[in-house]
């Protein structure tokens, strides 16, 4: 089995290497290669699971003195199931792209950066110690940069792959210096060895959440993910809504051990905040995309505050109800996983038949034109919302049961976000396949080859399948046992009864509707949710253009008279000045060679006698 | 006295494998190939020196650590093992990259010369005796003399070789005076045997003066300032393959010898590294020998004048090691000599082909390299990087190290750690001049009428196989560093 971890590790590697090297120019072949080595890692990553049996193995990469880093592979259930959602959805995503990118110049480009995200992202499930994790974690960033970055020659691409970069640097900083802090006070990042034996401490966990507020865009630091929305749409289904951003509840799941109640509560508030703030800014949007991209956000607030609520009752209970923190958040991440890519690669496939519009308004009446998108994104739509019977209705059950019995503002919170939710969703719905057409683009809108419909099939079957545990059988019951269960139908029925509000008020609202509806009839709550929405960046705008760029004018003033001028310039004359000496006194001639030879040895033994 | 007779020969059985393998050489280049032109003669002679030193390295592993044979005279611990086994590796990349050139006239007593040097290497890797440390060392040192001049065609290879020798004679004779001194104020050669009786007898005024002189020698060996005074010469004049031999094998032996006289192996304690006033004597060399090759560097415009300060350069930060190692174990050193060994000679390698083919004198003879043969740019890329010390590649895991193991007993507390200090600056200067000969391979564009360069394949073999070593052990240090 450890054969086949290090082979579904290292086959997107290759495959990278070989489309760097040899294919950039083969767009086609590029793309085969890539498929290829994606069909073959959902194929092990299935066969890995079923075998099941976790295991780990490591060998040592480094050591100096008695400090040590080790590359290693720890499988355990909730590897298999990160793989497996990782094989699955990368499978759809790379058939999705043959269609998608079938006319881009930089097809090699693509397809090989799709490898090496594979690759980072499997290291990251795979690692068995915070080191390597970090070491993959910084490798999806890049990967994600450059994916983001695809159509460079634009200017918002390119601003938006640097804003992603940057953004995650900041969140990585505080995970490097939690590393470092793990390192420190217990004397191992093994994750195997930390559960066995670990320091309590609450700034380990919190820095190491630094990381995914980054990665899995909590607040403050969600504004690169609507802006990476910029990089081809099956990237933004991959990367930036099903695995990627995902990562970091799945890092949180691997150190939950390391969690203490105090940290738990700071992650659940984080959690809560952003899905709230999320869906507020969703309602807004006018571009398909980053409609998907604040309900991502908002998803994953979910999933954070899912963690964080397992919290709570640690106090009383101890480890077994923290992990019904992770069974919840993870569930929601698989079920989030399938329709998140689904809708995704459904917005994938209204952008290329709309001849790439991207404004919901200039859309409309795609029921008829792109039927089958109609149908598959209409069952992503059901079960983001929590329809009865889909998968999202299962895993949002389970955080709304965790947060009924723990935190009733949380609950409070989380349920107004139902409503927004099944509200902005049903507006998106509605505005893109509903009505009319209301432009030229969306008239003429056709369906995609089969290699854009197949994948959104296998995504809406899985969508409904997904929250079915047991259909599952003993796969990832790791996992799976963890989730709570609730008795009777209280929260089914408060659930749906939320959902069915903000299902109703925007079919009211935006039935009849050309333009935005809501804009219309109460323009002050719209302003002061656009406001909202635009507050984070304005805000750091404000701190870069007024705070950091006046530092760093001094600093740059500093070092342009200090260190540039006087130290750098003035060492470099000096060495230079040096250097010409040097070889001035190398006249080649042995004479003087050997004079120099006895005046060293003078020297040396005027020093060892102490004479200076 | 009884000696195992039966464990020597089983000890020796690498160095005797070379040596038949040269009479073999010498024969096969009579008889068989006598008709045959230069550079077939060359390749057969190649192959089966080759051949001869792959199966060494596979008796010097098999054998392992046998502990003293001969009564001490030989320890052949696990420094020595490693020591042998590079060497052998590193001669392999020499006999690699000297495959392919014609111009030498004699190609058979090339091949056995340098054989002969490696069996000197081996020797100084396990010698324990003066006597035999003397032996092995001239025996690395003539075969190296006359590499170095072995290029009858040109003229400054004959400078080379000449300047070499002369001044190599100088320095032997201090060696050989500080090793008499030696043996006249504790009465044996033994290396263990001497350091008992100077634990008994304590510190004599006389000692410090052995102490110099050997210093001066090894220092000289080691082209430490201010007595590399040699190199620059040796390094420009000399057959590239000689060149990167001086600079590779031969440093590492050395610095394995250097660091046994010193610090003696691990079982047997402190030796005259306890003596006092020899680390600030050490200290002196390697500041002074950064602080030059740094330097001076920066104002060559020949590339191998410039790897020849590069190597004055990390024999200071090597000196560094070999006072770090008293405490840390010669890991460290060893790490960065095997490493900086293969990048320089790999280096050297690179220019070997090129001289081959219109010659690479100059700095600006390596333009436009990028179009002309990307293997050699490539090569060339992860050879220059590697001793500039760049990550991931293995002169930075040999960089960091050295350092990290001379600051980490006493942090800055000690000369030694600002000594690191200084050589971590320095390190910078050096990313300097190194970049100047990555700016005009890879960024320049080629003179006109440059032609593409066409590689041999037993060189770009090796080229690659370097360059691949170099990045596996930047990237799996402890491949190497587990050893001790």
């Amino acid at each position: 089995m450890l054969q086949h971890a290090i082979l579904v590790l290292l086959l997107p590697l290759a495959s990278a290497a070989i489309i760097a090297l040899f294919l950039r120019r083969a767009g086609g072949a590029a793309a085969g290669l890539a498929t290829a080595v994606a069909a073959a890692i959902a194929a092990i990553a299935i066969i890995l699971a079923i075998h099941g049996e976790p295991f780990s193995a490591s060998m040592e990469w480094l050591r100096l003195g008695d400090f040590s880093l080790s590359l290693g592979i720890k499988f355990d259930d909730l590897a298999a199931l990160m793989l497996c959602i990782v094989g699955i959805v990368g499978l759809c995503v790379h058939v999705f792209s043959l269609g998608y990118m079938h006319d881009d110049p930089c097809r090699g480009r693509y397809f090989g950066g799709l490898s090496i995200f594979m690759f980072s992202m499997i290291g990251i499930v795979l690692a068995d110690n915070l080191f390597m994790m970090f070491i993959f974690w910084e490798l999806v960033g890049f990967s994600s940069y450059t994916l983001i970055n695809h159509f460079h020659e634009k200017q918002s691409a390119a601003d938006a792959a640097k804003k992603a970069f940057i953004v995650n640097r900041v969140g990585d900083f505080g995970f490097l210096l939690g590393i470092v802090a793990c390192y420190w006070l217990n004397g191992t990042v093994n994750l195997t060895e930390l559960g066995d034996k670990h320091v309590f401490s609450t700034m380990i966990p919190l820095l190491l959440f630094c990381g995914a507020v980054g990665k899995s865009a909590q607040l403050p630091l969600h504004v690169w993910l609507p802006d990476a929305m910029e990089g081809p749409t099956p990237v933004s289904a991959l990367i930036h809504a099903a695995t990627m951003v995902a990562a970091g509840i799945y890092m949180l799941c691997r150190i939950n051990v390391l969690m203490t109640p105090d940290a738990l509560t700071v992650i659940m508030w984080v959690g809560t905040a952003t899905a709230l703030y999320a869906a507020l800014c969703a309602i807004t949007q006018r571009d398909i995309k980053k409609v998907l991209a604040y309900s991502t956000l908002s998803q994953l607030g979910y999933m954070v505050a899912a963690f964080g609520l397992g919290s709570t009752h640690a106090e009383e209970a101890g480890a077994a109800v923290l992990a019904a923190g992770v069974g919840a958040a993870m569930f929601h991440l698989t079920t989030h996983a399938f329709f998140k890519a689904l809708m995704f690669l459904g917005s994938g496939s209204v952008i290329h038949g709309c001849h790439h519009e991207q404004d919901i308004f200039k859309m409309g009446g795609l029921k008829a034109k792109m039927p089958l998108t109609f149908i598959t994104f209409t069952i992503g739509v059901l079960a983001i919302i929590g329809m009865p019977f889909l998968a999202g209705f299962f895993s949002k059950d389970a955080i709304l049961h965790l947060a009924l019995e723990n935190n009733h503002a949380v609950f409070a919170v989380l349920g107004f976000t139902v409503i927004l939710t099944a509200f902005y969703m049903v507006r998106l719905w509605i505005l893109v396949f509903l009505g009319t057409p209301r432009s030229e683009e969306s008239a003429h809108a056709h369906e995609g080859g089969w290699s854009m419909t197949l994948p959104l099939v296998l995504l809406a079957v899985l969508s409904v399948l997904a929250g079915y545990t047991s259909l599952y059988g003993h796969l990832f019951d790791g996992v799976w046992s963890l989730i709570p269960h609730e008795e009777g139908l209280l929260i089914p029925l408060i659930g749906d009864a939320l959902m069915l509000v903000g299902l109703t008020a925007a079919w009211v609202l935006y039935k009849p509707a050309a333009d935005d509806a809501l804009a219309q009839k109460s323009p002050g709550l719209f302003g002061a949710l656009g406001a909202l929405k635009a507050s984070f960046d304005k805000l750091y705008d404000y701190y870069v253009a007024k705070v950091q760029q006046r530092f760093a004018m001094l600093l740059n003033f500093l070092e342009q008279v200090i260190l540039s001028g006087l130290i750098v310039r003035g060492g470099a004359g000096l060495a230079g000045l040096f250097g010409l000496g040097a070889r001035a006194a190398h006249v080649g001639s042995l004479h003087a060679y050997v004079y120099w030879f006895l005046a060293g040895v003078a020297l040396l033994w005027a020093y060892a006698a102490g004479v200076f | 006295m009884n000696i195992d007779y039966s464990l020597f020969f089983r000890a020796m059985q690498p160095e005797s494998l070379l040596i038949e393998a040269a009479l073999a050489i010498i024969i096969l280049d009579l008889t068989v190939m006598r008709r045959k032109d230069l550079s077939a003669r060359l390749n057969v002679a190649s192959l089966v020196g080759a051949l001869a030193v792959a199966l060494a390295a596979v008796l010097a592993l098999r054998n392992g650590a046998m502990g003293e044979i001969l009564n001490g005279v030989l320890n052949l611990d696990t420094l020595a093992v490693a020591t042998r086994v590079g060497v052998l590796g590193l001669t392999l990349l020499v006999l690699g990259i000297g495959t392919g050139g014609a111009r030498i006239r004699n190609p058979a007593e090339y091949v056995v010369i340098v054989l002969c040097a490696a069996v000197g290497f081996m020797l100084m890797a396990s010698a324990q005796q003066l006597l035999l440390v003397f032996l092995a060392l001239e025996l690395a040192s003539l075969s190296l003399y006359v590499l170095a001049g072995f290029d009858k065609s040109r003229p400054e290879s004959a400078e080379a070789g000449l300047k070499y020798f002369l001044f190599g004679g100088m320095a032997a004779a201090f060696l050989l005076f500080g090793f008499s001194l030696l043996y006249g104020l504790t009465g044996t050669l033994d290396l263990p045997g001497m350091s008992v009786v100077m634990a008994a007898t304590g510190f004599h005024p006389m000692l410090a003066v052995a102490m110099v002189m050997i210093l001066v020698g090894f220092g000289y060996k080691a082209a430490a300032a201010p007595f590399h005074l040699w190199a620059p010469d040796a390094y420009q004049g000399a057959p590239a393959p000689a060149a990167a031999f001086i600079a590779s094998a031969s440093k590492l032996a050395g610095f394995v010898l250097f660091t046994r006289l010193l610090w003696g192996s691990a079982s047997q304690g402190q030796m005259l590294g306890a003596t006092p006033g020899w680390v600030p004597v050490v200290w002196l060399l390697a500041g002074a020998s950064m602080l030059v090759g740094n330097l001076a560097a920066l104002a060559q415009s020949n590339v191998r004048r410039l790897l020849a300060y590069s190597a004055i350069a990390h024999a200071g930060a090597l000196l560094l090691g070999v006072i770090a190692s008293g405490r840390s174990g010669p890991g460290p050193l060893f790490f960065y000599l095997t490493t900086y060994g293969i990048a320089t000679a790999g280096a050297f390698g690179v220019f070997h082909v090129l001289e081959n083919q219109g010659g690479a004198q100059k700095l600006k003879d390596l333009a436009g390299l990028h179009r002309r043969s990307p293997l050699l740019a490539g090569c060339l890329m992860v050879f220059i990087l590697s001793l500039a010390g760049v990550p991931p590649l293995s002169g930075f895991f040999g960089k960091f190290a050295v350092f990290a193991a001379a600051l980490s007993p006493a942090g800055l507390g000690s000369p030694t750690g600002w000594l690191a200090v200084f050589a971590i600056a320095m390190s910078a200067v050096g990313l300097y001049y190194y970049l100047l000969i990555l700016k005009e391979a890879l960024v320049r564009p080629a003179a006109a009428g440059a032609t593409a360069v066409k590689v041999p394949a037993a060189a770009a073999l090796t080229l690659v196989a370097a360059a691949g070593l170099t990045l596996i052990f930047g990237m799996f240090p402890s491949l190497l560093l587990r050893w001790f």
